[in-house]
């Protein structure tokens, strides 16, 4: 029987956020006007703080950033 | 939501029920004194070092629904007294008297006169011994002041358990400084409750055997509720309490509602 996911546990899954920024040259400011998502919900992203994201946010960053969703968020084993 | 349902027809249901008690009776008080104990007991647990998310919860739930609870019976007898010119007072009569003893014209509408002796009977007076308004009127502020740190402990636990505000060291100390207030004020209710009653049931007692031996109708002299000084001192703690109690319901709400959201981009 699978477990119960418990939604306030932390996850090994990353954001690479930061570092998809700095091969940009980004900064989290330019990438919120670029893709309309808040700034903070942005640096909650970045810092691996969410614990749940939008499918839309994630097209809209993929698309914005020109990257693959793999490349933005991987599972650290 | 069915959950929810459920508690507000129940919360209601018994707030008609106890506002009655929660004025007067010192039972009841001391009962109410006994679980605002508890709920401290359970708030030392939510707010100690390592808060149990269960201990929270039921502080959140028992503060809250005790919080409500108080501050409808406060409303139900705001309501008596503002628009209905009377207080609901049960007296403990020692004595047996027949009802043709008592003038009519001195009985007053919601009197009720079964009388045996040792027994409860709730009267419905439009003034009493002044003596006892003030204690009476104390006592009602001393309700709002226990409802009011019971909606308090609720919004700050919510706060620190639904969303881990960082407002919640200032929240949590608020609220267990504010669970001794509860305490003292449920302690100093029940005593004042206790006199209070009983020295208006002596009084009423010993002007009715006098009303009986003479075959007059009883009087004393009497405070009345109609006036509107006093009962301004009244209503003000309460709408209070009512303030309070109505934000932290909101603001518990809110805080789940950020908890939901919480994490999500």
């Amino acid at each position: 029987m699978t477990p119960p996911v418990d939604a306030e546990e932390p996850t090994n899954v990353r954001c690479r956020l930061d570092e998809l920024l700095e091969s940009r040259n980004l900064t989290l400011t330019a990438l919120s006007a670029r893709v309309g998502v808040s700034v903070v919900n942005l640096s909650v992203l970045k810092n691996n703080r969410a614990r749940a994201i939008r499918f839309s946010t994630l097209e809209a960053i993929c698309v914005a950033l020109d990257c693959e969703i793999g490349e933005l968020l991987v599972l650290d084993q | 939501m069915l959950t929810i349902s459920i508690v507000v027809v129940i919360v209601i249901r018994y707030a008609r029920l106890m506002s009655n008690f929660l004025v007067y009776s010192m039972i009841t008080t001391a009962l109410f004194g006994g679980l605002v104990f508890l709920i401290s007991l359970g708030k030392r647990t939510a707010l100690g070092e390592s808060p149990t998310a269960l201990g929270a919860r039921l502080t959140i739930w028992i503060s809250g629904i005790y919080s409500a609870i108080i501050t409808i019976a406060l409303g139900d007898h705001m309501i008596s007294v503002l628009f209905d010119n009377y207080v609901e007072v049960p007296l403990l009569v020692s004595v047996s008297f027949p009802i043709d003893s008592l003038n009519p014209s001195n009985i007053k509408v919601g009197h009720s006169f079964m009388a045996s002796e040792g027994t409860n009977i709730p009267a419905s007076v439009s003034g009493a011994p002044v003596g006892f308004r003030i204690a009476h009127i104390m006592s009602t502020g001393l309700s709002a002041l226990i409802a009011l740190t019971a909606s308090l402990s609720v919004f700050a636990l919510a706060r620190k358990h639904l969303t881990g505000s960082p407002l919640l060291q200032t929240a949590s100390k608020v609220a267990w400084r504010g669970s001794v207030i509860a305490i003292a004020a449920a302690s100093i209710k029940a005593v004042l409750d206790a006199i209070s009653l009983n020295w208006f049931a002596t009084e009423f007692d010993a002007t009715l055997l006098k009303a009986i031996d003479m075959g007059s109708s009883s009087s004393f002299e009497v405070q009345p509720v109609t006036d509107a000084f006093w009962r301004h001192i009244e209503l003000w703690p309460f709408v209070v309490a009512l303030l309070f109690c109505i934000a932290a319901f909101g603001l518990t709400a809110a805080a789940r509602l950020e908890k939901e959201t919480a994490g999500l981009v």
